[in-house]
């Protein structure tokens, strides 16, 4: 049988190009316009880069962009650390013990997995300046570490990853049950523990709503608060703004491309299985 | 009473350690409850019963889980059900806060922003969904092939906007699609089709932000769907190619059955997802281009619940009692609609 491409075919093809122009132009577009002058930018669709990165980088430096981006940093890997030791380890108590508040644990994950925890901001809020945490990272970090989702995961991971005669005979051999844990399960289960911190990292990066309400002064902000800025600190700038825009998201997606696969593995995992 | 109390704890303690004990012990005590529960009779014969540790193998598992339940309570329980308790306030930074009962609530009944808010969700979700699950579908049907070139490079590209930035995009768009002289109305004015003001008229404000969405989600749409397609197992396909079953019919007998559970995860997040709209909208409508300041966008129409919330609690308002309410009506709309989607799916599922 000869393979040939087929009409349909073609045509399918032919729109999941189109497509997937359309979902990177706006990039292409957005690192275009970050090198005009704004009185040019506005004369016509650029769609070759021009040459005034430069002083267009000059206005974008006065804003402390470099605290931004430490501070989401700072902010993504605490989060990303935070939420994998903790589901890690609860994920590996609910598939590897049984224990009596077993199920109603995992029920309990499965049913947090639908609220919608966003609705406890104003709350979080009040508390977390009760408990004299306002004026730092921490409000941004700590919430991370109560993921439903990280413990879902874990735990069908764990599941499987970890064959029961290994936990046994490290237990034969003297590990307690900490040991076990931290030198034997831990190291089974890297290829999950790396994808939960992805997308744990990706979350907290683009999270906006608890850094708008908790953060309150400029040396604390995050990239996402630092870009929002942007639109008033540059109002009649909008070549320094895109500029601004590139600089802030172009060097992250970057990272992310190249952890594409895992991150979707992790993403669809949730959907398939449950 | 003290005995029976007694009796009981030893009854119960006699089987197996329950969860009280490992968190007495867990508490470094053994001494509080009386130390005589420690031994088990056996014959008229007092045996010492082992003393229960922190490295247990029974302990273990609750130490393991402690931290994520801790966590939960203290970072996520506990704000919501404190959000309850300040719904019943008069709570604003400025004065001491009031208990008021229900009265938050009644206003809440009466509120135009909040149906506003409410109807905006639904007219998203019906612009929105059609749209993203089927362009969604067609990334998954086109990408799960096997013949396709560059694969894996086209998935990255369409799931590049599920992982930037939320805030960039909006003020990106807030840039392109500025009525006056963004780009798309460039382009459109370039291929001759009416230039909508997209800032200033509610249904093309409502429009720019399905788009926006839709551009954002499809992607990841997308993928997700394709993941299911390729658990699907090749034999059914090739028990499909025996059969004669291609193409179209292959499609809807076989592919979608098959992923159905993934596709209504999809909607049903999707569905959630239309209430919290938030960074995309506040960008558009107080960002970049021209349509600054305005909360809700023209007319409210771009007004969706958690911008509420937002502007409620911390924005042009500041009154977190009343914010508190707002979180509960969408809480409890959130709510119904996903048990009338289980409802509707569910029916969907007795009667095949």
């Amino acid at each position: 049988m000869i393979k040939r491409i087929t009409f349909p075919k073609a045509i399918m093809i032919l729109i999941i190009g189109l497509m997937s122009i359309v979902a990177v132009l706006p990039f292409y577009s957005m690192m275009v316009m970050g090198t005009y002058y704004i009185n040019d930018l506005f004369t016509g669709i650029k769609m070759v880069p021009g040459n005034y990165v430069m002083q267009n980088m000059k206005t974008l430096f006065t804003v402390p962009i470099f605290t931004y981006y430490k501070n989401s940093i700072l902010a993504a890997a605490g989060s990303a650390a935070l939420c994998v030791i903790i589901s890690s380890m609860c994920g590996y108590a609910i598939s590897k013990y049984t224990f009596k508040m077993k199920k109603v644990l995992f029920n309990f994950v499965l049913l947090t997995l639908m609220i919608p925890t966003q609705l406890g901001l104003i709350a979080f809020m009040i508390e977390m300046n009760y408990l004299g945490l306002m004026g730092t990272l921490w409000p941004i970090i700590l919430p991370n570490g109560a993921s439903a989702f990280g413990v879902y995961w874990m735990t069908s991971y764990i599941k499987d990853a970890i064959p029961d005669e290994v936990i046994e005979s490290a237990r034969i051999d003297g590990c307690n049950e900490y040991s076990v844990f931290f030198r034997i399960a831990l190291p089974f289960i890297k290829p999950a523990v790396i994808t939960l911190a992805l997308l744990s990292f990706l979350w907290s990066w683009n999270s906006l709503l608890i850094p708008l309400v908790v953060l309150n002064k400029e040396s604390l902000f995050t990239l996402p608060l630092g870009i929002k800025s942007l639109s008033t600190g540059f109002r009649n700038d909008y070549g320094a703004q895109i500029l601004g825009l590139s600089v802030g998201t172009i060097p992250i997606l970057i990272f992310f491309s190249f952890f594409s696969k895992s991150l979707i593995s992790g993403l669809s995992s949730a959907a398939v299985k449950g | 009473m003290l005995v029976s109390l007694h009796i009981y704890f030893k009854l119960y303690f006699f089987e197996n350690i329950s969860l009280l004990e490992d968190i007495r012990l867990l508490l470094g005590g053994g001494v509080t409850l009386g130390s005589e529960l420690k031994k088990t009779t056996l014959n008229n014969i007092t045996v010492p019963k082992k003393r229960i540790k922190l490295i247990d193998k029974s302990v273990a598992p609750y130490v393991f889980s402690a931290p994520f339940i801790i966590f939960y309570f203290v970072f996520l329980a506990f704000p919501i059900l404190f959000t309850f308790y300040m719904s019943m306030m008069n709570w604003t930074p400025f004065d001491t806060p009031i208990f008021i009962g229900f009265k938050n609530y009644v206003e809440l009944f009466r509120d135009a922003r909040f149906y506003k808010a409410l109807s905006n969700a639904f007219i998203l979700m019906a612009m929105i969904i059609p749209v993203q699950l089927s362009l969604g579908m067609f990334i998954a049907v086109a990408l799960s092939g096997k013949q396709i070139k560059f694969k894996n490079t086209l998935r990255l590209f369409n799931f590049l906007p599920y992982l930037t930035t939320p805030v960039a995009l909006g003020l990106l768009f807030a840039i392109l699609f500025d009525p006056a002289f963004g780009y798309i109305n460039m382009a459109l004015k370039m291929i001759g089709l009416p230039q909508p003001d997209w800032i200033g008229r509610p249904w093309a404000a409502r429009a720019m932000i399905a788009l926006v969405t839709v551009w954002r989600w499809s992607g990841y749409t997308g993928v997700i769907l394709m993941t299911g397609i390729t658990n699907i197992s090749d034999d059914i396909y090739e028990a499909c190619d025996i059969d004669g079953a291609i193409g179209w019919k292959r499609f809807f007998y076989i592919t979608l059955p098959m992923i159905r559970p993934v596709i209504v995860f999809v909607a049903l997040t999707t569905l959630i997802g239309c209430f919290q709209i938030f960074e995309e909208p506040l960008l558009l409508f107080s960002g970049g281009g021209s349509g600054r300041g305005l909360v809700g966008g023209p007319q409210g129409a771009a007004l969706t619940g958690v911008w509420l919330m937002y502007d409620v609690g911390f924005g042009t308002i500041m009154r977190y009692g009343y914010g508190a309410t707002i979180c509960y009506g969408l809480f409890i709309a959130i709510g119904l609609v996903t048990v009338v989607f289980n409802r509707i799916v569910g029916i969907g599922r007795d009667n095949k």
